[in-house]
């Protein structure tokens, strides 16, 4: 569909800050819609990753002081760091970006884009250096799972070497399990970890799911900014009009507010925390 | 302010001549995205500061570092929110829907604090 097909009857139809679509009485109501619209997305987004907080905040209360150990043994502060750093950095060139796009200075504005997908490189390239870590670790939850104590942990041959419990030490756990009343049994492989470890496999299930969604985020926020840059320089008038990179500027800037949440609830993790030890 | 003061002070800013002339969306003034950025800089150092700072000597809350820690994310949630995001110059519209999804996760909140201030009740029936 052309742009004229959209903005056609309207005066200043050149100008593509001024049109507007015939559904829309003015332009002020096209842009406010829009807003509205993005946000409405972004309630969503809110109550995703709420639900991620919330199921973090509830085991972290159960296991603080073991959670602190995970994070101080196996997630760097600083490699965080590196990354917030980055991802505050893009968000101001995304402000810049937006800024740019409304002053229809669009030189500046792929300029600052192309500085804010660097920023998304980045946060990336840090983001694979901890996942490999963790992957060389056996700390990516499932069968291979395997955690152990102190700083770094045992290499893979190692953690393998580990000899299994007995059967009866893991008959007396599941008889443990039933004494307390558990409704929920782990699957058999599981019986060879104590209890630590099944801690620790929570506590990495629940730092790949909210770092790998918010991941998937940031990667998605890279394609969209491809996709609007590849639509500037074929020369689409749609990416002319600045509501499109406001509102995918709104999108970044909530990446970066999940992060803001996430850096100090996993990696800053204090060992006297006893908030919720009730 | 007349029409032609607007104008004259417009064209003394140079860029928001543009955008005056024929709709009211505002640009932000560059020093303001400048200073937010410092301010979430020096924030998230504070952030930082606290993790490796016992807090909790000086003020003997239990789990004052994460209180600080939170706090000072929400403040940088907040300039995010209302600078960059542009919040703060929106219409109503755009207040009520940015704060409903805030106030969503602060209802979630409260229900999972009335579980952890109940005596006898887990909120994880199965402690593994």
């Amino acid at each position: 569909m052309s742009v004229e097909a959209i903005h056609g009857e309207h005066p200043h139809s050149d100008d593509p800050h001024q049109t507007f679509a015939h559904h829309f009485m003015e332009r002020k109501q096209q842009d406010e819609s829009y807003l509205v619209g993005m946000w409405a997305f972004l309630v969503t987004e809110i109550m995703f990753f709420g639900a991620l907080f919330i199921a973090y905040m509830v085991y972290r209360s159960i296991w603080p002081g073991e959670f602190a150990e995970f994070s101080r043994a196996h997630l760097s502060t600083f490699l965080g760091f590196v990354n917030t750093l980055i991802l505050l950095s893009s968000s101001l060139t995304m402000a810049f970006c937006v800024r740019n796009a409304q002053l229809k200075k669009y030189d500046r504005m792929v300029l600052c884009m192309i500085l804010t997908f660097l920023c998304g490189c980045g946060f990336l390239g840090v983001k694979t250096i901890e996942y490999t870590r963790k992957y060389n670790d056996n700390l990516i939850p499932g069968p291979l799972f395997h955690y152990t104590a102190g700083e770094g942990a045992e290499p893979a041959a190692e953690a393998k070497a580990t000899p299994a419990k007995p059967e009866s030490a893991v008959a007396e756990t599941k008889a443990e399990a039933k004494h307390e009343g558990r409704i929920f049994q782990m699957p058999e492989y599981k019986g060879q970890m104590d209890k630590k470890e099944r801690h620790a496999e929570i506590f990495f299930s629940l730092y790949f799911i909210m770092t790998g969604v918010h991941g998937i985020h940031v990667v998605i926020g890279m394609i969209v900014m491809a996709i609007i840059l590849l639509m500037y320089w074929l020369g689409s008038p749609l990416v002319k009009d600045f509501m499109p990179v406001e509102m995918f500027g709104l999108y970044w800037h909530f990446v970066d507010i999940v992060w803001i949440f996430l850096y100090p609830a996993l990696y800053l993790i204090n060992p006297d925390l006893k908030l919720f030890h009730f | 302010m007349s029409e032609h003061t607007e104008q004259v002070e417009n064209d003394a800013l140079g860029e928001y001549h543009e955008t005056h002339e024929h709709h009211e969306h505002h640009v932000a003034p560059a020093w303001q995205f400048w200073g937010t950025y410092c301010f979430l800089l020096v924030m998230l150092f504070a952030t930082v500061g606290a993790a490796f700072f016992d807090v909790h000597k000086y003020i003997p809350i239990p789990g004052m570092n994460i209180i600080v820690m939170l706090f000072i994310a929400i403040l940088k949630a907040t300039a995010v929110v209302l600078i960059f995001m542009e919040v703060r110059k929106g219409t109503r519209l755009v207040w009520l829907w940015a704060g409903a999804g805030f106030f969503w996760f602060l209802m979630m909140l409260g229900i999972l604090f009335d579980y952890f201030t109940r005596t006898g009740v887990s909120v994880v029936k199965y402690p593994l």
